[in-house]
């Protein structure tokens, strides 16, 4: 009752405003910002009066509207990379202006006025960068495959896991705690061969945008982080595309218009052929291999300047699978996991003031074990499923009264079906068939409302609450979660930032390795493992260097997370222990529930757009967990902890036609548990047993990950060569991974060497790699 | 399950180990240890001897460590047990039994006392720990044999009554089946079904846990109900102990408990009592604390 009475109040208010300060007609323009030529619409577009610093910027469909006062004024429109835009307009009346913007490829950097567009410091939001998609595709990466999310481990507060891993852990959060938003649609495993690539290869993406801390209302269901990536909509004037073919994999874009103007499509493919390269090197009856795709399509029609529709989709698999055949046996045993996306979505112009986006989504993520047997006529059959499919609604709406406000409204509802085990065994030999399935449903809501609020002339804030609900099962959670973030400006390029949030995650991840594994299986919140909540406050200092088109930030942040999951000691994910039994184990008799913790230091200087573009990026900062059932009852250090991590990235481009970048990255090992000692155990017998009998021998372990593995370093470097040809432009990449063959730890061992006794052992993934790509546009 | 298993271990690592190099890891990163001693203690107020075995641990890594164990009893150490009265006795070692101990008439074991092991050998940190004998405030009712369902298997279930709802208490149960009045020539352990043969009061409902045992058909004529109340450093080695040698390879590390300080090893106390009965489930008129041999 008192938060509507609140927000019926705050609503007056902000309506009052413009009406009590003055009777002089005010007027609105609006319109959509899109680049010239596809006619892609741009997301982030500064729109601004250069004479009093008032603006808005264009949301995720290129949408914007400023109301202002009657009068002959001046906007700007610009935009990292684009040539910045001045328009002069007599406001008698409200305007519709779609604006298109030019790449400004062609100049050093964006014109003077233009340095607004790297105005970081006059955003009420922190903890948030955008990943140009130009930089992703510049830099050098394993094998040459173009990764966002390895690009997104470069940046700070951001910690990757090991070797070749695109796992993301954010400020201490584990990869669960990161939502990872496509096209609106939650991916649940965003990794192909276990974590070494992700699903984004960047070909067909928009704009990749990550959030560390601070978040706005408008996100909600995880604790650390939000990567929200926006595919391509498709060039509407003309037919274009990409074709590229790497080491491991080949890939195409197709873009297009459906109708000129209107409607327009693109299509985007990859594949890897290890599979088929090593198959006819394969013996006859012992054949294997692995292999992933993936496909994203998306389509849109413009039906009138007030409605638009979306469709869009994105479907990946990744299989291993083997197959031997011998006069007895006949084994065919693999496994494979596949993402499903698809979103449908209709944008409405309300008015020119309001803006509304309701979307469709589903999602599904699977994984499946399977084995089948023929062994003397008898047949074993045995499958492990696992997965989560989404079916939900959102409905989000935005409204620009006055210059000073932007007011978003939202809800959302999702229908999750979790199966974190399903197993089906059939075997001849014993007669025995077991079939164990568990399906959980759980419905989870949101509403939200916030207001980006102008404070004068000395800052911008962003005021919000989220309210969210679960339920599944008898359970039910729900949570009050506000959100504060604010800027107070320093000076007209520097400003002082400070946020808070409070986030709840009303699903969990079983995880044993945290690596982003398939195995790994997602689970709702319920009595006995409850919801996660998590609290964040940060604050820091913003500096935009102009001249340089840079921006220099120093973070700090604290946060903690409760409820948080991990495996018992002594728990498997398989869920049971003997086929012959298949006794079914609750998830929830495998997990404990405790504490976590984590803070620190970022700095990031960065540079766009340039000669010279990248950044450089370091974080110093300490995460801990504690649960009663595990080290003890003892706090320790997360095997993620990363006291130091250092990112340095350089893209430069000498001449037109070539491209030379490189990245040079190091942080402090990993956090891990090791035996330091074996010694004998015995069975607890009674005292009147004759002796005490040793059982065996177990090993000594000390503290949970009191242990650091040697410190990650490694340096990549690539040079792309471009060749405008007749009808195309052709890219030839070269690029080498681990420059200096630094053996990186993936993990350790312990190898008995007779006179030398016991050693400790180290296994490094990827020496000095050099790879090739070759890419024509057109 | 097991050929599934390879076969996907086999896939997973030969391809991750594609173009991988090892070496050995640079002595700065290598964790070492000292050998610590390693102390094994169950005491009773229903054991007719105080026992304690000592051993020592292994360092696996540096100087020439190795992970092979090796249980040879560190004879020359000097075990102390005491009382929380400042009553202390040291234990003599027994070659002939391999361990260190004493007669509980020279040194009793009281429900509900307080003890303290130390043990000090050269060379090694003095270890030490202490330990609270439980009481057993347990019964069983509803006992049930049945020899019909199965002409291989005897089936033998009850329900275990808890006494004490204040705190939460640990018990282990086993039952044997014999043919043999005397119980002296044959006996054999009944298998409990799908759990482990301990367990925590916590989650009983109602304050009544069901067990169910089986056992290949041996004719028996009399079954012996063997009841443990055990401490928490008695229940927690044992679960740990028994997940650990599970040896899952997808299962998460299991650390065995310790509750020795400078050293490894449990010091834990019980309280025992058996029941009997007959081939029917009657009760038999036996002494209720008499300890039972366990093999």
């Amino acid at each position: 009752m008192r938060i509507a009475l609140f927000l019926l109040v705050y609503g007056i208010l902000i309506c009052g405003t413009p009406l009590a300060a003055t009777s002089q007609n005010r007027y609105t323009i609006s319109g959509f910002v899109r680049e010239d030529g596809s006619k892609e619409t741009l997301v982030g577009v500064n729109v601004f009066l250069p004479s009093t610093g008032k603006g808005a910027v264009t949301n995720s469909y290129g949408f914007y509207s400023i109301t202002l006062p009657a009068d002959s004024v001046e906007v700007a429109f610009s935009y990292v990379g684009f040539q910045t835009r001045v328009f002069k307009l007599n406001l008698t009346e409200d305007i519709e202006l779609n604006v298109n913007l030019i790449s400004s490829l062609e100049i050093e950097a964006v014109e003077v006025v233009a340095a607004r567009s790297a105005s970081s410091s006059r955003s009420s939001q922190m903890s948030v960068i955008e990943i140009p998609i130009k930089q992703l595709k510049s830099i050098p990466t394993l094998m040459g495959e173009k990764d966002a999310l390895k690009v997104v481990q470069l940046l700070p507060g951001v910690q990757k896991g090991s070797e070749g891993s695109s796992g993301l852990y954010v400020r201490g959060g584990g990869p669960d705690q990161n939502l990872i938003i496509l096209d609106d649609a939650t991916v649940y495993n965003a990794y192909h061969l276990f974590g070494f690539f992700s699903l984004f290869n960047g070909d067909a993406l928009k704009s990749i945008e990550l959030t560390k801390g601070g978040f706005p209302a408008r996100y909600g269901g995880r604790l650390s982080s939000v990567l929200d990536i926006v595919m391509k909509e498709g060039n509407q004037k003309e037919l274009t595309g990409e074709a590229g073919v790497g080491i491991i994999s080949s890939r195409l874009v197709l873009e297009g218009p459906i109708v000129k103007d209107k409607s327009s499509f693109i299509v985007s493919g990859r594949r890897t052929y290890i599979d088929a390269l090593l198959y006819p090197l394969m013996p006859k009856d012992e054949k294997g291999g692995y292999f992933f795709y993936d496909l994203t399509a998306k389509a849109n029609y413009e039906i009138n300047r007030n409605n638009r529709i979306y469709v869009s989709s994105y479907f990946g698999k990744d299989k291993f699978w083997v197959n031997s055949k011998s006069s007895n046996d006949d084994i065919n045993a693999g496994m494979y996991w596949s993402n499903i996306t698809s979103t449908v979505r209709w944008n409405h112009l309300f008015s020119n003031k309001v803006f509304a986006n309701t979307s469709f989504v589903f999602s599904k993520y699977g994984l499946k074990l399977y084995s089948d047997e023929k062994s003397n006529g008898d047949n074993f059959n045995l499958s492990y499923k696992s997965g989560i499919d989404d079916l939900g609604g959102k409905f989000d709406l935005s409204w620009h009264p006055n210059p000073n406000h932007t007011i978003r409204f939202g809800l959302q509802t999702v229908w999750h079906t979790f199966r974190p085990s399903a197993i089906v065994i059939k075997d001849d030999a014993v007669n025995e068939f077991s079939r164990r399935v568990q399906t959980i449903g759980s419905l989870e809501s949101g509403i939200y409302a916030e207001d980006d609020m102008k404070l004068g002339s000395w800052g911008v804030m962003n005021a919000g609450l989220r309210v969210s609900n679960h339920s599944t099962d008898g359970y039910s959670n729900f949570a009050l979660e506000p959100r504060l973030s604010s800027s107070i400006f320093l000076s007209n390029t520097m400003s002082f930032k400070a946020a808070y949030a409070k986030m709840n995650q009303n699903i969990h991840l079983l995880t044993s390795t945290g690596t982003g594994m398939p195995t790994d299986l997602w689970v709702p919140a319920t009595k006995l493992a409850p919801a996660q909540e998590g609290w964040q406050v940060s604050s820091g200092v913003t500096k935009d260097l102009t001249q340089w088109s840079s921006t220099l930030s120093v973070e700090g942040y604290y946060k903690e997370l409760k409820n948080v999951i991990t495996y018992r000691e002594g728990a498997s994910f398989l869920m049971f222990d003997e086929m012959s039994s298949a006794r079914e184990v609750k998830w929830e008799d495998n997990i404990t529930s405790g504490l976590g913790w984590s803070y620190g230091i970022e700095l990031l200087a960065q540079r766009k757009v340039g000669k010279l573009s990248g950044w450089v990026g370091y974080t110093l900062s300490w995460t801990k967990l504690k649960f009663d059932e595990i080290n003890e009852g003892k706090s320790y250090y997360a095997r993620y902890d990363r006291r130091h991590d250092l990112s340095i990235v350089a893209i430069y481009e000498p001449a037109k036609d070539i491209t030379v970048s490189a990245t040079w990255v190091y942080g402090t090992g990993n956090a891990i548990t090791m035996p330091t000692a074996t010694y004998p155990t015995v069975e607890p017998f009674g005292a009147n047993s004759s002796y005490i009998n040793t059982s065996g021998s177990a090993s000594e372990y000390g503290e949970k990950n009191s242990f650091r593995m040697a410190p990650y370093h490694r340096l990549d470097i690539g040079f792309q060569f471009h060749k405008q040809k007749a009808k195309y432009k052709r890219t030839f990449e070269v690029s080498v991974y681990n420059v200096y063959n630094r053996k990186n730890p993936f993990f350790y061992y312990i190898d008995d060497e007779g006179d030398r006794g016991s050693v400790l052992k180290q296994v490094s993934l990827f020496p000095v790699l050099p790879s090739v790509s070759w890419t024509i546009t057109f | 399950m097991k050929r599934l298993k390879l076969h996907i271990v086999s896939i997973l690592f030969l391809s991750l180990l594609m173009g991988s190099c090892i070496k050995d890891v640079p002595d700065k990163y290598v964790p070492t240890a000292e050998p610590k001693l390693v102390v094994y203690s169950f005491i009773s107020p229903s054991s007719s001897r105080v026992k304690a075995a000592v051993y020592k641990s292994t360092p696996i890594l540096g100087g020439g460590g190795n992970s092979m164990y090796k249980d040879d009893p560190v004879v020359t150490a000097l075990v102390i047990v005491a009382n929380s009265k400042g009553e202390e006795v040291v234990l003599p070692y027994s070659y002939e039994e391999s361990c260190f101990l004493i007669s509980s008439e020279t040194f009793p074991v009281v429900e509900g006392e307080t003890y303290t092991i130390t043990v000090s050998a050269d060379g090694f940190k003095t270890a030490y720990a202490s330990t609270t004998v439980p009481s057993l405030v347990l019964n069983a009712e509803n006992f049930s044999i049945n020899t019909s369902a199965s002409s291989f298997k005897t089936n033998f279930s009850f329900d275990l009554l808890d006494g004490d709802t204040n705190r939460e208490n640990y018990y282990r149960y086993f039952v044997y089946g014999s043919a043999d009045e005397n119980q002296s020539s044959y006996k054999q352990e009944f298998i409990l079904e799908n759990y482990l043969e301990i367990a925590s009061d916590k989650n009983w409902e109602n304050n009544r846990l069901k067990l169910q045992f089986s056992c290949d058909n041996q004719g028996f004529t009399m079954y012996q109900l063997v009841l443990f109340g055990v401490n928490r450093e008695y229940f927690r080695y044992f679960k740990t102990h028994s997940v650990y040698e599970e040896e899952n390879p997808f299962a998460e590390a299991q650390p065995i408990y310790s509750n020795i300080t400078n050293g490894i090893g449990v010091f834990a106390a019980y309280k025992e009592k058996s029941l009997w009965f007959d081939a029917e489930g009657k009760p038999l008129e036996r002494a209720s604390g008499k300890s039972i041999v366990l093999y």
